[in-house]
């Protein structure tokens, strides 16, 4: 089969995974998992991804395992993480290495956080629950590529992990093999709910000669929360690593839709949602974009799975569709989820995928 | 330089010469003009001097002074005709690309390479370009454009048109013989073979004509030929002493020409006058003295081909002698080469005697115009119109689009054409289609075929066919063509052809159908391949249904063109009286939109890798210089769809590939949440086509949410089915619409079981207002035919039966549990359930189920 596709799971806790699990069980219905050439994640979706891209061979084997794991959810096991004795101790060795380590980058004043933090924690967890010591190169499908992208704090440059390379176009190619578990981490750090993961990698220039930096890795979807701009067709070889030449693009969206009215009255509230309107900006200027590449040619077509799409604006929606309304108010975060939210996510996301792939693929795909 | 201002100047000298004094200035002493003149005829002749020293002599170059003196003619009506260039030696004569020994040969075609507005700057360029390539040996590159040998023709010497690739003489000796010719009028002929010496020659001007494939009442004679081992000269001379001397060193003798000549003379004569021989005694002898045909000498000699790597081919050049050569070569043939000896000083006699007449003649070289294949490129090679040549085509319909569609083949070399058509030519039609006055009241057809086979009687016949095309079509063996096109525009005619493309064992050729807008400012072609699943109906069905769901609403004014979803209100009658509706438009609007739609065919045709793949390209006129431009050529491509046939009616049941798509996608679910023995199902969308006897399925859904799925029994819901029904309808502008249901028999014969021809006599249907016959489509099949469809997408057995409702039967919601008589068994909704309805097992908290 020739992998012509390159499906873009957007950020969003684990809200976004469960809809992602929806989406990719249409597309495994529809057998089109098989046609995917590169797979790109952002924050939750970079947990879907990674699950499904290093899990279990089989669909039902996959479907199984993730239920498992978003139910019960990471948020328990990551306090019970960050606390754990060996995490103080990490804090207390942290402040002595600080000089000699320049724990101040080249160029920016930014202070490193705790380098045991709770996101060390959502590592650990992941590597404990679901990837172990899996590196970025242990692909289970054949002939799939992964990019998982966080955001440097230090650079503001976007850092991608792939299963081919990882790095960022700043400092260059990452030598060391990275864990799954670090990458997914890191990329699912949202600024607002956890802190920055600090990591020091030696990094490859350009021009060949090695040199250590450290990264403090938050969010991949600070700039772009859907994950297309990895697919951007015609992207050069010269200016980034990852050039994935993929005319067809599937984009799941597990997006808020328009913001709910709500007043933010306390310092955490408002820094959250300041947040969410910048993300929810970039995800208006990445749909605007899909469309413009379909428009000039660029891509052959695009099929978008939106979670806070209008329901009336589908044109043949499914007579059990779920709400929209039943599901847009799940929060972002990790926590178990109840039995219910994770089937009408799951569910809503299998359905629109379902709908809009007929109106999409009618002549790419059959 | 002499001051110019002395001679008498036209305006455009006085720019050449003032161009060449800056040359000069500019030149660093590179190029001098000595001296300036004017010339008898007009001219002005500059003499310049070119400094060669720096070109470094190479084997195969011309050997160059340090300087070069040349003579530069600068004509009146400069810059507008380009100036020449001479030398006044003759040390370059034959080297190609020099003429008469003198003439420096700078341009092959002065209308494309000579630019007005470089005047002297771009001639002298070109003059120093000349002199680079002749020191470096490459003024006749392989590669480069032929430049043959010259003969100075003389337009009263008749014209030779040379069709058969010309013979090449062995290393050994020339080639003897003669030429076939054609004569095609009073000053032209054609060459259409030929014959050695050594070769049987026809004994009658039947065999002749035969032999070339001349028509019966063809005018066919021979004319001597000779071919030389070596090429001779780049210039062929003006008198016969000069040429007989080239030929001599070639070991052709003029005592072997007036022998040839007298040959071929003579054999001319059995042929064209078969009595002449018996009556000859008894004739005055005024027989004798009259020629049978002209003589007409053809001289080839060996001369590089395009590509410079490939054998030499023969460049012909042909001679025409006075009627007195026929009476002289036949003396000499009859005596010198009689084989007796006692004629053999008389034949020295008379061949003395007819070489010093040789000698006193001038060359008198007719125009030679050549039609070799080997030597010759068709312009339209490279186009996807080289796909017509050779080829068998039918085309129906012989009016605005078939007209010039069908004159397009002839012209691209078509072997066989036949053009259908039962209308007759009306004054009406001469504002766009390519008919004359003369021939109003005639058939279309018949006068099309007259007119194309005029073209190239030589490569493509042309045969009409006059009447209705649906009566007459069985009269055509249609796999002997290669292409249809349905020019008629006619539904009637496209829904023939699509029923006798179905119901045909053979596969059909390839099938383009062509139609034009009301206002001939759109085109559509659709394309059918060989073994395409549908025809012209079939694909434009598919083209109104893209059209319809397009999101970008970019073809809108097609709908409203080719697809209303009501009928246009106002009709075009160009006359009065009763004729079939047509269109409006110019003859500039129907041949433009005919070319762009046959050259997207061809090109579709042309790609292997477009085999059977159903397309349609739609093309738009271009409208004034302020209004929006309409958007350009679109294709929409469909792959083949699934076949199936009903088994109440035999139509062929096509399944598009969204549609199993769709059914298979439902399947895989099934089995991925319901386990792999329970069956599923869904609505069927598309239509049945009576007249062409084909049921489209467009589109399939799932099993609507309460629907009841066991894994012996499948029992198609309700809920949601009429809105989805009525959205569909009016997205596809109506064309879609409820065909019937499917489902599925995993890992099980499809075919139906009990409980479905019970349902199939009662036919329950979902909806309110239920069409009185709906599609009952099983898939299924044994498990390795079943597990290979969810696997891999490899079609799954399918059985398809249109049934008929008898009785009314009101649309009743199906009771929400299997039937009593199955017992109890474990059913699970339709919709995107993920849990079977009963018994409810408790999920344990975690797990997925």
């Amino acid at each position: 089969m020739t992998r012509t596709i390159g499906l873009a799971l957007s950020g969003g806790g684990s809200r976004a995974a469960a809809f992602h699990l929806g989406c990719l069980r249409a597309l495994h219905d529809r057998d089109l998992l098989d046609c995917i050439r590169v797979v790109s994640g952002i924050s939750g979706g970079s947990l879907l991804a990674a699950l499904w891209a290093y899990g279990p061979k089989e669909f039902t084997d996959f479907d199984a395992s993730t239920t498992d794991l978003l139910r019960s959810g990471l948020q328990l096991d990551i306090a019970r993480q960050a606390f754990k004795p060996s995490a103080a101790a990490r804090n207390l060795t942290a402040a002595a290495r600080a000089g000699t380590r320049q724990l101040f980058t080249r160029t920016t004043q930014v202070t490193v956080a705790r380098p045991a933090n709770r996101t060390d924690a959502l590592a650990a967890v992941l590597a404990h629950k679901a990837f172990g010591t899996t590196t970025l190169a242990d692909v289970t499908h054949p002939g799939l590529d992964v990019v998982l992208t966080a955001t440097d704090l230090a650079t503001t440059n976007a850092v991608r992990f792939g299963s081919t390379r990882s790095g960022c176009s700043r400092y260059g190619t990452i030598t060391e093999p990275v864990h799954v578990a670090t990458a997914v981490a890191a990329s699912a750090a949202y600024p607002a709910l956890l802190p920055a993961l600090e990591r020091t990698f030696t990094f490859q220039h350009r021009d060949g000669h090695h040199q250590q930096h450290t990264v403090l890795l938050t969010d991949g979807g600070v700039y772009d929360n859907l994950g297309l701009s990895v697919l951007e067709p015609g992207r050069s070889p010269h200016h980034t690593q990852h050039v994935y030449d993929v005319p067809f693009i599937i984009s799941c969206d597990a997006g808020l839709g328009e913001l709910a009215l709500k007043a933010p009255h306390f310092m955490l509230g408002r820094l959250s949602r300041s947040f969410a309107t910048v993300h929810r900006k970039a995800q208006d200027s990445a749909r605007a974009r899909l469309h413009e590449w379909a428009a000039s040619g660029r891509i052959d077509g695009f099929a978008l799975a939106y979670l806070g799409m209008k329901d009336d604006r589908l044109p043949a929606p499914p007579a059990d569709l779920v709400p929209r309304s039943a599901v847009a108010s799940y929060p972002t975060n990790f926590a178990a989820m109840a039995r219910s939210d994770f089937e009408a996510i799951t569910t809503r996301g299998e359905q629109l995928m379902r709908t809009v792939l007929p109106m999409y693929l009618r002549s790419a795909h059959g | 330089m002499k001051d110019s201002t002395t001679l008498e100047l036209t305006e455009g000298q006085q720019i050449a010469l003032d161009q060449l004094h800056r040359i000069v200035q500019a030149s660093r002493g590179s190029v001098a003009a000595t001296h300036v003149a004017a010339a008898a005829d007009g001219y002005v002749e500059a003499r310049v001097s070119v400094g060669c020293a720096n070109l470094p002599p190479t084997q195969n170059g011309l050997r160059l002074r340090s300087v070069e003196a040349v003579t530069l003619r600068i004509p009146p009506d400069f810059p507008f005709r380009a100036p020449s260039v001479q030398t006044r030696h003759t040390r370059f004569a034959g080297a190609p690309h020099v003429n008469w020994g003198r003439h420096l040969c700078l341009y092959r075609s002065t209308a494309t390479e000579w630019d007005p507005a470089d005047g002297m700057y771009g001639f002298i360029t070109r003059l120093l370009d000349w002199f680079e390539a002749a020191a470096a040996g490459q003024l006749d590159r392989p590669g480069e454009p032929l430049h043959p040998p010259n003969a100075l023709t003389d337009h009263t010497a008749g014209l030779l048109v040379i069709r058969h690739d010309a013979p090449v003489a062995r290393p050994d000796g020339p080639w003897l013989g003669a030429a076939v010719l054609h004569q095609v009028n009073d000053i032209r002929c054609d060459v259409v073979g030929w014959l050695a010496v050594e070769d049987p020659w026809p004994d009658s001007l039947e065999q002749l004509r035969e032999s070339a494939a001349l028509p019966a009442d063809a005018r066919a004679f021979l004319a001597p030929v000779v071919v030389t081992t070596k090429h001779l000269t780049f210039e062929y001379p003006l008198t016969a002493r000069e040429l007989v001397e080239f030929l001599a060193r070639d070991h052709i003798t003029p005592r072997l020409l007036l022998g040839l000549t007298g040959f071929v003379a003579g054999h001319n004569r059995t042929l064209l006058c078969p009595d002449a021989d018996a009556d000859a005694t008894a004739s005055t002898g005024d027989d004798e003295d009259t020629p049978a045909a002209p003589v007409h000498l053809l001289l080839g000699t060996p001369s590089r081909g395009i590509a410079g790597d490939r054998p030499r081919r023969t460049h012909l050049v042909a001679w025409h002698l006075p009627d007195f050569a026929d009476q002289v070569g036949r003396l000499a043939a009859d005596t010198a080469f009689s084989g007796h000896a006692h004629l053999a000083e008389l034949g020295d006699e008379v061949v003395r005697f007819g070489t010093d007449w040789l000698d006193r003649q001038r060359t008198r070289w007719m125009r030679v115009y050549e039609a070799r294949p080997e030597v010759t490129v068709r312009r339209d090679h490279a186009s996807p119109a080289a796909w017509l040549r050779g080829k068998r085509i039918l085309v129906l319909g012989a009016g605005a689009l078939g007209a010039p569609v069908a004159d397009m083949c002839t012209r691209a070399g078509a072997a066989h054409l036949t053009v259908a058509d039962h209308g007759l030519v009306h004054p009406g039609i001469l504002a766009r289609q390519p008919y004359t006055d003369a021939d109003i009241g005639f058939s279309k057809a018949r006068v099309l075929a007259d007119r194309l086979n005029r073209i190239d009687p030589h490569a493509t016949h042309v045969e009409a066919l006059v009447g209705n095309v649906t009566t007459r079509l069985s009269a055509l063996d249609l796999h002997t063509f290669d292409l249809i096109w349905d020019c008629t525009a006619n539904r009637i005619v496209r829904a023939h052809l699509e029923r006798a493309r179905r119901t045909d064992t053979a596969p059909w050729p390839h099938l383009a159908t062509l139609m034009i807008g009301h206002h001939a400012t759109r085109g559509i072609a659709a394309i059918s391949p060989r073994g395409a699943t549908g025809g012209g109906t079939d694909v434009l069905r598919r083209t109104a249904l893209a059209a319809h769901a397009d999101a970008t609403r970019a073809f809108d004014d097609l709908i409203d063109d080719f697809f209303p979803t009501t009928p246009p209100t106002e009709l075009f009658q160009p006359e009065p009286g009763c004729s079939d509706t047509t269109f409006t438009g110019s003859a500039a609007d129907v041949t433009a939109l005919a070319g762009q739609l046959a050259t997207g065919v061809l090109h579709a045709l042309a790609e292997p890798a477009d085999r059977h793949t159903m397309a349609v390209l739609i093309v738009r006129m271009p409208t004034g210089p302020t209004s929006t431009q309409p958007s350009g050529p679109r294709w929409l491509t469909w792959p083949n769809d699934t076949l199936a046939t009903d088994e109440a009616t035999g139509y062929d049941v096509r399944i598009t590939p969204a549609a199993l798509a769709e059914m298979r996608a439902e399947a895989r679910r099934g089995a991925r949440v319901r386990g792999p023995r329970v069956e599923t199902g869904g609505t069927l969308l598309g239509a049945v086509d009576d007249a062409t006897g084909v049921i489209f399925i467009d589109e399939a859904t799932g099993p609507p949410p309460d629907s009841l799925l066991t894994e012996a029994y499948f029992q198609h819901g309700l809920d949601g089915v009429g809105g989805h029904l009525t959205a569909r309808r009016k997205a596809t502008g109506n064309i879609s619409r409820f065909l019937g249901m499917w489902h599925t028999h995993p890992h099980t014969a499809a075919q139906p079981s009990t409980t479905d021809r019970a349902a199939m006599t009662s036919l329950t249907l979902p909806l309110d207002d239920a069409p009185a016959r709906a599609l009952v489509l099983i898939a299924g099949g044994p498990p390795p035919v079943w597990h290979q469809w969810l696997a891999t997408g490899e079609s799954p057995d399918l059985y398809a039966h249109l049934a008929a409702r008898t009785a009314s039967v009101t649309a009743e919601p199906p009771p929400q549990q299997p039937p009593a008589h199955l017992g109890p068994v474990q059913w699970w909704p339709g919709g995107y359930s993920t849990r079977p309805h009963s018994p409810v097992p408790v999920p344990r908290k975690g797990s997925r189920s």
